[in-house]
Formats: structure tokens, C-alpha cells, sequence
């Protein structure tokens, strides 16, 4: 994808963010509860109360308010949060880089599982191999991700105690890291007892983001894969005395991919998603576990800076999705 | 004239094959009998659905899953490929038998460039290297009288037109210098003009090199012009084998006579066609199901 | 309609549905206990073929010492209740708003398709706690996050279908009669669309129970009343001591989501002329 197109992408993005935005916005104002009086002290004066209140901005008009909102935003002011006193921005980006693990965790997974499962039901088309991951799909797709989550922690937390069903790590050793990054950072220092451990604490909560998306990359790519290999320059590939694997993993699974990175790549960002719930079953500190906090905290500030957070995290991967299909489509390399 | 006692480089004896599916068996291959003698080319001639396709697919090893089969010989240089197994099959593919296809824009892998498809034959069964295989590529490339195959060898197949990618197929077909090819209508799909010029460069290649080639098609003008003796098939039996020119002078079976007939006259325009006619087909189909009891009480006392 | 009977799926996903109803309608009859009755005497009993079990509590008890058997059967009343509201409203906006965009195209199609690409752009569990904490807990709530998170879905393809609708020749030559666009939409149009969407409200259904569970399971909908979230979400804390609590509303959920989705999938393979063969 040239440069010009990616530019362009990024600034269509705009208006969806701006109505993001707005959506957010009107949500959170339109509606009763006041965030001032559940943070006041009993013994507060109604001076103290204003003033609060005009600290917030929360006493001027609506519209007031809104283009107040917009011109932080585009400066990147996002506010202090009313719930924790800090500045939102820094917040929301010191918790981003567990969420990012996470998903990238689960991303990798979904994608490896999923190849292997379609290419292995391909290869052994018609036997009970494919049967079976016919099965583990259907299964795997019906089963949404919360009912996952679940299920593992039964499994893992009563049956099989194989892996701990919540946090990140132990909090004494959260202070041997400088970034937030800390899987990225125990792998580049080459700490792999410590990276093996963060990955114990992601398993299940990646597992259970994974498992629909593994159903779903399994299926479609093996029903591309299935597409592909009755075609004529298959046939000529075998006469040429190739052998079936060779055949493919070389020859059809590239002209797999790409209706493949059509259909499922909606599915990734669902993934990215499901992490405001998985981050709160399994008390992973990442920014889908701080919205519910802000949340019960009516904390508008910081609700607003999850959500466009959010909101950017899709259009980025919707992004990202674009270019590797442009990447593997040969007719727009060129 | 071919030495009588001359090792055919391929002979098919009683072929028999069948499509088993949903509990019932289809047969399409009725007893076929074929020879083809080193470095001449066979035409196999017949309407679609006569079976010449199944023939190649059976050589070839890549029958469908759901064919079967039920009898016979192919006899490659005397070796009967039924009998060697998948992987002594598989072993001859690519280097001493090879396929052209008749689609040529659906022959090519979309998703690799012209040089990857060309090299990689040679790389797995000549064993040579990149750059060696890539001189090669450039040499056949030239053979099939591309020009500017450089430029080729960077593109993508679908940036080439039905006429060149069939070139390309060829080429990858005679690169390892085979000594069997299967051509399926190679020039079915292409554009009129195209099609002498592709007749005449597979009958150049297979002069140069004495590969010896099995043409399968279902026209006859194509046969009178490059096959040097043909086999007539129709529901999957042989009806006449000759070598051409006895073919055209003197066809003996009424079926490859009303072939010839029903081709349209170019020089002629006002004559009427003469499709093949009903009783003749319904005469050809009993003698086909005849055929079939006999082999069916035949297998049922067996 | 007896082919649909026929099919296999269509006739799992009919029953499923149909036990829920039944059992959220005769609850109070079918319930051996009042399902908030708490009792010390009985906490995080097994339940009555586990060593310890009592068999006035079948399935057991939790840690307040209620009957989970009764609270599973009266957690299908909230069930149903979001389920078949959650999934008309949310089936209505979306239809209504599909079939005005795909039909009138131009700077209408244009905005509505603006606002889809905008709700899409959230995380869905994310507007569901967005308006949680703005609306505060209950079914309504609840109800309404369904609708927001559901509605773009049933939008995106009765638009989709419009527009290859409009084109056809039923629709061209009614306009040329002189049909109003109205009567075209709701006489034309909207016939042809139902079998799609009556599929679609069948998986939504089945969506909207999952959401109820989560949205019960956070806190945010109505507390104190037996859901099945709840359920699980109190289940949670005690689950190195009562491991089987949690296992009811699961194996409820999933089943009801396979039902539910085995009607939709039942009804889409019964309907779709092309797959009939």
C-alpha cells in the first residue's frame, strides 16, 4: 500500500472518530447521576461542591462543554480522571501495553492454531481428522467468549490447578521492569523464567480470546483451502511431481489467504474487543479492566479515554488488515 | 511406417474405469486399447464426455477420488504405471512424463511470478541451482518464442495473455526434457490465430526433442494437421484406430465417419451441417450398455 | 412449514426455545423454593447425588443457603424477557434504518452507514458498561445494550439485501405503476426480507442472553434477582468450595446459545432456495 493511500486511510478515519466521540459524549451526559456528588465527602459545603464542579467544567452548558471536550481531544488533553486524580492520557497509556500484550498473546495464537487446524483438515480431507475439527469448531464458535473464560477457570482453578486464573504477575516482581511491556521486556533481557511466568498468567485469558477466533480462521481458510485445491494449476503442480504437502503449503495456501484476511479480519478486532471482558475475569490489569472501575465510578474523564482508545486500537487494526491483504494480493503490489 | 516389433513408449491395454458415487458405479472408460511408439504423436479424438480426458487423468495418476480402477494396463516403456504405486507413479511425473492443460489462464499459480513456476520444475528434478535454473527458464522461454523473457520471468500470470501463458506451459512441460507429454486441447481456449501458431510449436518441440506426445482433442482439423496416427473414442470405447492419413482416406467406423462430416466446411459455407446422427448415437449407446452387462456378469462370476 | 419441522436443527433450536418459555411461565409452580430464601442451616450444600446432599435442594445451595435449582428456573424469566425484547427492538431499528438507507440511498444511506461504522468502532461490551454507568443497573438497561450493540447487525444486511432488491424487476416496475415508495417498502420489500431476518433475530437472541449473563455477572443488571450471570458471578468467589455452583448456568447458557442458534441456522437452511435441493 504506497504511502498516499495509507495517509489517506488515516484521515478517513477522522469522522469516525469524531462521532466516537460524540457518542461517548452524549452517552455520558444525557443521562442522570452525578460523578461530583458521589466523590464529595458528607461534610462538604455546596461551595466546595462548585467549585469542584467548575474544576470540572461540569457546570457550563452542554454545547459549551462539547467543544471544550473536542479542542482537548484534538490537543491531546484528555483530562484528569475524577476517580484516581491523574491525568487520563498518562493512565490509559501506562495500563495500554498489558492490553497490547494480551491481545498480541491471543492474536498469535488464534493465527497458529487456526493454520494448523485448517491445514491439517485439508491434507486429511474426508478422513475423521477433518471430521473432528469440523467438531472443535462448531463448538468453538457457539461457545461465546465469556462462557470460555468461564469454563477455564473451572477447569484450571478446581480440576486442574495448571495455571493461575488471575493478575499479571506477582506485585513483588512487577517492579523489576522499566516499560510497561512486560513479556516484550523479560524476552529482550532474556529472563525467561520471568517470561515464562507472565505467559502462565496470560494463558487463559488469551485462550479465551482465542478460542473464537481460531474457530473462525479454521474454518474459513479451510473451506479457501478446499476451493483452491481443485483448481487447474493445482492439478499441473501434482503433474510436475510435487508432493502433496509441498503442494499445500506452497502452492495453495498463498491463494487461500486472501479471502481468508477478508472474512476473518472483522474477527480480529472482535478479539481485541473481548479483552474489556477477559481483563475483568481475570482481574488482568490491562485498559478493559480500568473502564469497569471508571465505570462504577460514573468517572467520565477516564471513560472517555478508554473509549477513544479503544476506538483508535480498531481503526489502527483495521489498517493493519488492509495492508497485509494488499500485501499478499499480487494484483495490487505493483 | 513405425518397426512392427518396436517398444511403444506407451500402450494402454483394457482399460477399464469407473465413477463410484452415492452407491452407484458410472463407468467411463469401457475397455479402452491405445499405443503410441516413441517420438510420434497420437491423436485422441472424440465429442466431450467421450472419456479422452479420463484417458490423460489416468496416466497421469490424478484420477478423481472418486474413480476407480477396475482393470488393465497402462504400459509406460513397458512398466505398468497401475501397477507401481503412488509414490513409483508420482516419481515419473515432471521428468519423463509431463501435461499441458487447456485453460492456460487457469494452468498458472496466480500468487507466483512466471520465473518461480518455470524454475521450480527444473530445481526439484534437474537438480539445478537458482541461477542455473533461471538460464534454463530463459532458454525455454526463448524455445517457445517469447519475446523479451526477461521481462516475462518478472510478471505474474495474470499479466499475460492466454496465448503467452500457454507458451509458458509448455514450456515448463518440455523443460525437463520428458519423453511423454499429454497435451488435453491444448488450443481449445485461445483465439483462432493463436491456435496454428501453438499447434506448430508443439509440432517443432516434439520434432527437436522426439518427445512423444498424446493429443487429446475433440477437433479434427487440429488431428489432420499435427498427429501422425489417431484413436476415435466415444462413451469411453475406442472405435477405430489408424494412422492419419488412412483415417481421412478411408475411415472405417461409421462414428468417425460422421465426424468428419459434421465438421462445418470452411471452403463450403453453404453446406448444410451434419451433426451426428440420432440412430448412430443410439446404436453407439446400446453397444455401450451391452458392454457393460457383459462386464458386469462377467465381475459378478468372478 | 413440515420440512422446517423436519430439520434437525431447526427442531433442537425450537425445543430449546419452547422449555425456556415453558419454565420462565410455570416457574413459580415448577420452583420447589422461593429462590431469594436464604438459610443459614444450608449454605453451599452439594447437590443431592453428592455425598452431603439433601434432597429438598437438588441441585444444591450457595453460599446464602439458596436453593440453586429454584434460582436456575426463575433466572429464565429475565433471560427471556431481554432475549425476546432485546432482540425485537434491536430487529425493528435495525430493519427500519437498513431498509431506509438501502432504499433511498444518497446522503441518507450515507449517514446511517456513517453511524454503523461508529458503533462498530466499540468494543460492544464496551457500550454495554458505557451505559451501564451512565443509566445505572436494571433490565431496561440491559435491554437497551442489547439493542445498541445489535442493531448495526440486522442494518448492515437488510441494506445490503435493498440494495440488491431495489434492482430487480418486481421493485421497477411497481415504481413505474406508480406505486408509493412506501407501499413498495413495506409491501415489496419488506416480505422478501423477513426469512433473512427472522434468522438473524434467531442468533440475536441467542447474543442478547449471553449479554444479559455478562452485563448480570459485572453487577449491572438488576441485583438481588436470580439470573443466571448472577448466579455465576456469585459462584465465582466460592468456587474452590462449591465448584458445581457455576457449572448450572454454564452448561444453561451454552445450551440455550446452541438452541438458539441451531433455530437460526435451521430456519436460514429451510428458507434459503438455494441450499433446498
Amino acid at each position: 500500500m504506497s504511502p498516499a493511500t495509507l495517509l489517506r486511510r488515516l484521515l478517513l478515519a477522522v469522522p469516525t472518530m469524531f462521532g466516537v466521540a460524540v457518542v461517548v459524549f452524549v452517552l455520558l451526559r444525557v443521562v442522570p447521576g452525578d460523578p461530583i456528588a458521589m466523590m464529595i465527602p458528607g461534610e462538604a459545603t455546596p461551595e466546595d461542591v462548585a467549585r469542584l464542579r467548575e474544576s470540572y467544567g461540569l457546570d457550563k452548558s452542554i454545547l459549551h462543554q462539547f467543544v471544550l471536550y473536542l479542542g482537548q481531544l484534538v490537543q491531546g488533553d484528555f483530562g484528569v480522571s475524577i476517580s484516581l486524580k491523574q491525568d487520563v492520557l498518562e493512565l490509559v497509556l501506562g495500563r495500554l501495553p498489558a492490553t497490547l500484550e494480551l491481545a498480541f498473546v491471543a492474536i498469535t495464537l488464534s493465527v497458529t492454531c487456526g493454520f494448523a487446524l485448517a491445514l491439517a483438515a485439508t491434507f486429511w480431507t474426508g478422513s475423521w481428522i477433518e471430521s473432528v475439527v469440523d467438531g472443535i469448531n462448531s463448538i468453538a464458535l457457539a461457545i461465546p467468549e465469556f462462557l470460555w473464560a468461564m469454563l477455564l477457570i473451572l477447569a484450571f482453578a478446581v480440576l486442574m490447578p495448571l495455571f493461575p486464573i488471575s493478575g499479571r504477575i506477582d506485585p513483588m516482581r512487577a517492579t523489576a521492569f522499566t516499560t510497561q511491556f512486560y513479556l516484550l521486556e523479560s524476552i529482550v533481557r532474556g529472563e525467561f523464567g520471568l517470561a515464562r511466568e507472565l505467559l502462565g498468567h496470560l494463558a487463559l485469558p488469551a485462550i479465551s480470546l482465542a478460542l473464537p477466533l481460531i474457530a473462525v480462521i479454521a474454518r474459513v481458510l479451510k473451506s479457501s483451502l478446499q476451493e483452491v485445491m481443485v483448481q487447474d494449476y493445482i492439478l499441473l503442480a501434482r503433474v510436475k511431481g510435487f508432493s502433496d504437502l509441498r503442494i499445500l503449503t506452497r502452492e495453495a495456501l498463498p491463494n487461500a489467504l486472501l479471502p481468508t484476511i477478508t472474512l476473518t479480519g472483522v474477527h480480529f478486532i472482535f478479539l481485541v474487543g473481548g479483552t474489556v471482558l477477559v481483563e475483568l475475569i481475570f482481574a488482568y490489569p490491562g485498559i478493559g479492566n480500568m473502564l469497569f472501575g471508571a465505570a462504577s465510578n460514573r468517572d467520565l474523564p477516564l471513560i472517555q479515554g478508554v473509549t477513544i482508545v479503544f476506538a483508535l486500537l480498531f481503526i489502527l487494526l483495521n489498517i493493519a488488515i488492509e495492508m497485509t491483504y494488499a500485501l499478499v494480493n499480487p494484483r495490487l503490489r505493483r | 511406417m513405425s518397426v512392427p516389433d518396436a517398444v511403444p513408449i506407451l500402450q494402454i491395454e483394457n482399460l477399464r474405469v469407473a465413477i463410484h458415487a452415492k452407491g452407484k458405479r458410472t463407468p467411463v472408460l469401457r475397455g479402452v486399447d491405445l499405443r503410441l511408439d516413441p517420438g510420434k504423436i497420437l491423436g485422441l479424438v472424440g465429442e466431450s464426455g467421450g472419456g479422452k480426458t479420463m484417458v490423460g487423468k489416468a496416466i497421469l495418476g490424478v484420477l478423481p477420488e472418486s474413480a476407480r480402477v477396475e482393470s488393465g494396463a497402462i504400459r509406460f516403456e513397458g512398466r505398468d504405471l497401475l501397477a507401481m504405486g503412488a509414490n513409483g507413479h508420482r516419481a515419473l511425473l515432471g521428468r519423463s512424463i509431463a501435461m499441458i492443460l487447456q485453460n492456460p489462464m487457469t494452468a498458472l499459480n496466480p500468487a507466483f511470478r512466471i520465473e518461480d513456476q518455470v524454475t521450480d520444475v527444473l530445481r526439484l528434478h534437474a537438480g539445478l541451482g537458482r541461477a542455473d535454473a533461471r538460464a534454463r527458464a530463459l532458454e525455454m522461454l526463448t524455445a517457445v518464442h517469447i519475446r523479451e523473457p526477461e521481462r516475462v520471468l518478472r510478471l505474474y500470470p495474470h499479466e499475460l495473455s492466454g496465448g503467452m501463458c500457454q507458451r509458458v506451459v509448455i514450456s515448463i512441460a518440455f523443460s525437463c526434457a520428458p519423453r511423454l507429454i499429454i497435451a488435453d486441447e491444448p488450443t481449445t481456449a485461445l483465439d483462432v490465430t493463436v491456435q496454428h501458431q501453438i499447434l506448430r510449436l508443439i509440432r517443432d518441440l516434439q520434432r527437436k526433442t522426439g518427445t512423444s506426445v498424446l493429443f487429446i482433442t475433440h477437433d479434427l482439423g487440429v488431428v489432420a494437421k499435427i498427429c501422425d496416427s489417431v484413436s476415435v473414442i466415444h462413451a469411453g470405447r475406442i472405435l477405430e484406430s489408424a494412422p492419419v492419413a488412412q483415417i481421412f482416406s478411408s475411415p472405417q467406423h461409421a462414428y468417425t465417419r460422421a465426424l468428419m462430416n459434421a465438421a462445418p466446411r470452411y471452403d463450403r459455407p453453404e453446406s448444410a451441417l451434419h451433426p451426428v446422427s440420432p440412430e448412430l448415437r443410439a446404436r453407439l449407446e446400446r453397444e455401450a450398455e451391452e458392454d457393460d452387462r457383459r462386464v458386469g456378469t462377467e465381475r459378478a462370476h468372478a | 412449514m413440515p420440512a422446517l419441522l423436519a430439520n434437525p436443527r431447526f427442531a433442537f433450536g425450537a425445543f430449546v426455545l419452547l422449555s425456556l418459555v415453558l419454565v420462565a411461565a410455570f416457574a413459580p409452580w415448577l420452583a420447589p423454593h422461593d429462590p431469594m430464601e436464604q438459610s443459614l442451616l444450608n449454605q453451599l450444600l452439594p447437590p443431592r447425588w453428592a455425598k452431603g446432599g439433601d434432597p429438598a435442594f437438588l441441585l444444591g445451595t450457595d453460599t446464602l443457603g439458596r436453593d440453586l435449582l429454584s434460582r436456575m428456573i426463575y433466572g429464565t424469566r429475565p433471560a427471556i424477557l431481554v432475549m425476546v425484547a432485546g432482540a425485537t427492538l434491536s430487529g425493528i431499528a435495525g430493519v427500519v434504518l437498513g431498509m431506509l438507507a438501502g432504499f433511498f440511498g444518497g446522503w441518507l444511506d450515507a449517514l446511517v452507514s456513517r453511524v454503523v461504522d461508529t458503533f462498530m468502532s466499540f468494543p460492544p461490551m464496551l457500550l454495554a458498561i458505557v451505559l451501564a454507568a451512565a443509566m445505572g443497573p436494571g433490565l431496561t438497561t440491559v435491554v437497551i445494550s442489547v439493542v445498541l450493540i445489535g442493531w448495526t447487525r440486522f442494518c448492515r444486511v437488510v441494506r445490503g439485501e435493498v440494495l440488491a432488491l431495489r434492482e430487480q424487476e418486481f421493485v421497477t416496475s411497481a415504481r413505474t405503476i406508480g406505486v408509493s415508495r412506501a407501499r413498495i417498502l413495506f409491501h415489496e420489500l419488506l416480505p422478501n426480507l423477513l426469512p433473512l431476518v427472522i434468522v438473524l433475530l434467531g442468533l440475536e437472541m441467542g447474543r442478547a442472553i449471553v449479554v444479559e449473563a455478562i452485563m448480570s455477572f459485572i453487577g449491572f443488571s438488576s441485583s438481588g434477582l436470580a439470573t443466571w450471570g448472577a448466579i455465576i458471578a456469585d459462584a465465582r468467589s466460592y468456587i474452590n468450595q462449591a465448584w458445581w455452583a457455576m457449572t448450572y448456568p454454564i452448561v444453561a447458557i451454552i445450551v440455550a446459545v446452541l438452541g438458539l442458534n441451531a433455530l437460526g441456522d435451521g430456519l436460514r437452511q429451510a428458507t434459503d432456495p438455494v441450499l433446498q435441493r
